[in-house]
């Protein structure tokens, strides 16, 4: 894991109150600006595309 | 010999949260003899310097720890036993941090030797095996991360260890029933099997457990926050000598609820499940708990000794510190069980109390001091209380997010390290940072790492020993040398204080740890508080250093307003 576990389970607890914050129609929206601007932060073609294809398993 | 002693006569009762149910076999407990107090019927008592309400893991450690500081102390409990109480739901997990408390209090290697060491355990999803872990024991340490064991257990120890303190009085079968504050002596209504009398101290300290009457008795209301979630949980007798702590979310014959087993002392396993979203009546039932542990464990030749319902709440006082009155354990703070925070949490309260408490008595430091544990301790208390709030959110998600990423982590978990260590079922209990007390001296900005003031001290294994074995409760000078350590004869207080100094050079260091965690590499000075966590440190190595960091220490202390504002 690149993260602590303190970092972690932060950020898991900030994902999880950032999704419940958007009004019901904008949860997927949400999740897809989140999966972009961490693609854009990756910054590697090959380890998002990876990464894409793990989440779909 | 004092009347704690004359209390422990060797008879035990037997405990039963399941009335008159003959398939539950109850626990044993020791059974403590009610004694006419001396000030009975007294119409001018005495007043004491301390009296504790309530026998339970905080009462008891706080009372052991100001009995071994020569503090004289009365300890009042309603009953006539330790873990009468909610036998089923107690404590049965020690932290690493608390067993070195439980050491100084001299039953840890009791409960080393009846409890079990353990260190591995697994996490199911359904019936798939998606983590087995294993809590790499730190080298060169005296205490594991954890030992189990029934908390009435570790009570009953500490019960007997304090009644060879000449300093402390149990008084069992005493119930508080009114509290009066008037200027310094609090007056405490006692009922007991042969009448009422009064109990008067100096400080009182609530270690009255969850639903603390000395809340009600004080006007106090703080508001619970039950969450939406609720438990059966046994203790059974089965001979599973090698079982693992076992957690299973979603598990199928549940409805996908979660269950956990652990075990305890020899011959003994917990086996808890969640019943929130099934029929909670009907859980509890000796049948169906038969049924559901047969389905659990594979097999029947059991036999369950205790039955409970437990619904998982928070509480947290707005304040520990009322006046003279002092709240500690779960009086001032209830949380979750998951990370095992509760037992060890109180046990720490008392380890951070009972020395602040025996400076005021002794009029080596002012009333202040004790604002110090409001501090410290709330700060703990909110830690607790959101990393257990935390675990409970992951195990039984209450929102469309939670469990949108829940369920999302569970499934990558499966092949992917890093959602492992996302799968929350508890993260375990440890030593507190006290981050922003007035007791921590800032450091001269010499350090890249080490300790940092306000963390627990680590300790090792030294040349003869462990270095917390030189410890002694009291501030302490511990200088890391590479050569010779402070000559000439060393300050025996500071700021009024007894002063303890240890030297530890490389020769000292057989390990080499305790440079390294201590960041000691050229010499250091680190000085520990009464409770071994850090004061202060210093590149200087020199007594005199010592002497400033406490005196800088506790004049910071004495600065505080007169109440302290938690944030």
């Amino acid at each position: 894991m690149t993260f602590t576990q303190e970092e972690g389970d932060r950020i898991y607890a900030r994902l999880v109150e950032a999704r419940d914050a958007r009004p019901e129609d904008d949860g997927e929206a949400f999740l897809a600006r989140l999966v972009l601007l961490l693609a854009d932060e990756v910054g590697d073609a090959d380890r998002v595309l990876r990464a894409i294809e793990d989440a779909a398993e | 010999m004092t009347v704690a002693s004359r209390s422990l006569r060797g008879k035990r009762r037997k405990i039963t949260n399941v009335a008159n149910d003959a398939p539950v076999t109850g626990y044993e407990l020791a059974e403590y003899a009610f004694h006419r107090p001396p000030e009975f019927a007294d119409p001018d008592p005495p007043v004491h310097p301390v009296a504790i309400v309530g026998g339970g893991l905080s009462g008891l450690a706080l009372a052991g720890l100001l009995g071994l500081r020569g503090v004289p102390v009365v300890l009042l409990d309603q009953d006539a036993s330790s873990g009468a109480w909610g036998t089923a739901s107690r404590g049965i997990a020690y932290s690493k941090r608390t067993l070195e408390i439980l050491d100084r209090l001299g039953v840890a290697e009791r409960i080393r030797a009846l409890g079990r060491t353990w260190n591995e355990g697994r996490i199911f999803d359904g019936e798939e095996l998606i983590e087995h872990f294993v809590i790499q024991p730190e080298a060169n340490q005296k205490w594991p991360a954890f030992i189990n064991l029934q908390q009435f257990h570790t009570e009953e120890y500490l019960a007997e260890r304090i009644s060879q303190l000449e300093s402390v009085e149990l008084r069992w079968q005493s119930k508080v029933v009114g509290v009066e504050q008037d200027g310094d002596v609090v007056t405490l209504a006692v009922s007991t099997p042969i009448g009422e009398y009064r109990v008067r101290a100096s400080w009182v300290v609530a270690c009255d457990g969850a639903n603390s009457e000395m809340q009600v008795h004080l006007g106090l209301h703080t508001p619970l926050h039950y969450f939406d979630d609720m438990w059966a949980i046994t203790d059974l007798k089965v001979d599973m000598p090698d079982v693992q702590r076992t957690f299973w979310l979603n598990y199928p014959y549940l409805d996908q609820g979660a269950a956990i087993m652990h075990c305890m002392s020899p011959g003994m396993v917990r086996v808890d499940w969640q019943i929130i979203h099934l029929d909670p009546d009907e859980e509890v039932k000796p049948a169906r708990v038969r049924e559901r542990l047969a389905s659990f464990l594979g097999r029947e030749d059991f036999e369950v000794v205790s039955i409970g319902r437990f619904q998982f709440k928070t509480r947290l006082m707005e304040r520990f510190v009322h006046g003279r009155v002092i709240f500690a354990g779960d009086a001032a703070h209830e949380l979750p069980p998951y990370g095992a925070r509760g037992g060890n949490g109180g046990i720490q309260d008392a380890e951070n109390l009972a020395w602040k408490l025996e400076a005021v008595l002794r009029r080596r430091a002012g009333e202040r001091i004790v604002e110090t544990y409001e501090l410290e301790r709330h700060q703990a208390a909110v830690e607790n209380i959101a990393a257990a709030a935390q675990s409970s959110e992951f195990i039984w998600p209450s929102t469309h997010g939670a469990r949108l990423f829940r369920d999302a982590v569970l499934r990558l978990a499966r092949r992917h390290q890093f959602a492992k260590a996302l799968v929350n079922t508890g993260r375990s209990s440890k030593a507190i940072h006290y981050l922003s007390t007035p007791l921590s001296v800032g450091d001269d900005g010499a350090f890249l790492g080490g300790i940092a003031p306000g963390e627990a001290a680590f300790s090792c294994a030294v040349a003869d020993g462990y270095l917390l074995d030189r410890w002694d409760g009291r501030f302490t000078a511990v200088y890391f040398v590479e050569g010779d350590g402070p000559a000439g004869p060393l300050p025996t207080e500071a700021a009024g204080f007894p002063l303890d100094h240890v030297v530890v050079s490389r020769s000292t260091d057989v390990t080499g740890d305790l440079f390294r965690r201590y960041d000691a590499g050229g010499g250091a000075l680190y000085v520990l508080r009464p409770d071994v966590h850090v004061a202060g440190r210093s590149r200087t190595v020199t007594p005199e250093a010592a002497v400033a960091i406490v005196e800088r220490s506790l004049a910071q202390a004495h600065a505080l307003p007169e109440t302290a504002t938690v944030t």
